[in-house]
């Protein structure tokens, strides 16, 4: 394990060395900060978010086991932080599922979406349309670029649950980019 | 699309062949799929011009200082006991006999609303705070007092009476409310994992 790594330097902030801690925070914060943003939204509430996930890091940081990498035990983390966070604010949104939902059945057009991800602005608009749990799952798989068990970890559920949401997720990012863009 | 309609798409699996993480197997199979299905390449488009834009407008704080400063004030605020344990308790070497020793009594001194009636006759003497998730919890002999209590610290748990004459200790977590049965689910079974810690756990 070289030194740099997450897992090293998880290592080092259980031991209490506050360096290890500055060294993880300025590394991963931009990860960490974006995944939150995306669930809770607001910028404040996810710099408060965020500073809960980095304090429980600190205090936590024994427990790590090194059954996942590091980052994804640290965005499950974050994960039941923002959870928590939007409960505190009383966002019925979090407890809302809607896997269970109907398959939506009007096929958006493919080639107009894709020309609609030209903008990132209306690319946002159709994300905020997502429920939070079908935008977190987006998010894990493209900005983060992880597998789809590692998703499941973090979110702690089962894998089918994450492609069932990536499905809804996806169906109705095109959709909604399709008729905003052609607006 | 010159495919029979009902024929096997991998849909479910096209999002993370656009990340590049399936499995050599999964990737084979879609591979496969993907050489006779305009469908599914009109969808892998999608989403593999999804991925760029997604990674484009994620908000990404431009600089880590302002929220790390806060962090680092936060942790100096802290009281020595909420920190790591490690460095700062090697003096003590805790045993769980010390520490539920000190937690006991800190229990009697502080609030000295709870009653012993035997193992399953701990009671609260009056309601004076609302009503609380509880837990019954016994640890591992070789449990450590800092694996405890970064244990309890990390489910916002502390503990509220014991140890009975069996081990058991009763802990209330502040974070849960009564009823949310999901977020109680969530912290017995992250309990239960706690194998090398906890011996047993259940809420009462």
């Amino acid at each position: 394990m070289s030194e740099g790594t997450a897992e090293a330097l998880l290592a080092r902030i259980a031991g209490g060395d506050r360096k290890a801690l500055e060294r993880f925070y300025r590394d991963h914060h931009g990860r960490i900060h974006a995944f939150i943003r995306q669930r809770v939204g607001e910028p404040a509430l996810a710099a408060e978010v965020l500073n809960d996930v980095m304090l429980a890091l600190w205090r936590q940081a024994a427990q790590f086991q090194g059954r996942s990498r590091a980052l994804t035990w640290v965005l499950g983390i974050a994960h039941y932080k923002a959870m928590d966070a939007l409960r505190r604010r009383g966002r019925d949104a979090v407890l809302t599922d809607l896997d269970d939902a109907p398959e939506p059945t009007d096929e958006a057009d493919v080639g107009a979406a894709l020309a609609a991800l030209d903008d990132g602005e209306l690319l946002r608009f159709c994300l905020g349309k997502l429920s939070e749990a079908h935008r977190a799952v987006v998010h894990l798989t493209f900005f983060e670029d992880l597998a789809y068990p590692e998703i499941a970890e973090i979110l702690d559920c089962p894998v089918g649950t994450v492609k069932t949401r990536m499905m809804h997720a996806k169906r109705g990012l095109k959709r909604c980019l399709e008729r905003a863009g052609a607006a | 699309m010159n495919e029979p309609v009902n024929h096997d798409h991998p849909d479910a699996l096209l999002p993370w062949y656009a990340n590049g993480t399936l499995t050599d197997e999964e990737r084979a199979q879609v591979e496969a799929h993907l050489e006779h299905c305009e469908q599914c390449r009109e969808e892998l488009r999608f989403l593999t011009g999804l991925r760029q834009a997604v990674k484009q407008v994620a908000d990404v704080p431009a600089s880590p200082e302002l929220g790390l400063k806060r962090l680092m004030r936060e942790i100096d605020a802290e009281t020595p006991a909420s920190r790591p344990a490690t460095r700062r308790m090697a003096w003590w070497q805790p045993s769980l006999a010390a520490a539920a020793v000190v937690i006991a009594i800190q229990g009697v001194l502080l609030l000295n609303l709870w009653q012993r009636d035997g193992d399953a006759g701990m009671r609260l003497a009056g309601e004076a705070r609302p009503a609380a998730v509880v837990l019954q919890i016994r640890f591992d002999a070789a449990a450590r007092e800092e694996e405890i209590r970064a244990l309890l610290r990390s489910l916002d748990a502390r503990f509220v009476d014991g140890p009975s004459a069996v081990g058991l200790y009763r802990i209330e977590l502040s974070g849960i409310t009564p009823g949310d049965n999901e977020a109680l689910a969530r912290v017995l079974s992250a309990l239960r994992e706690q194998q090398a810690i906890v011996r047993h756990v259940a809420a009462e």
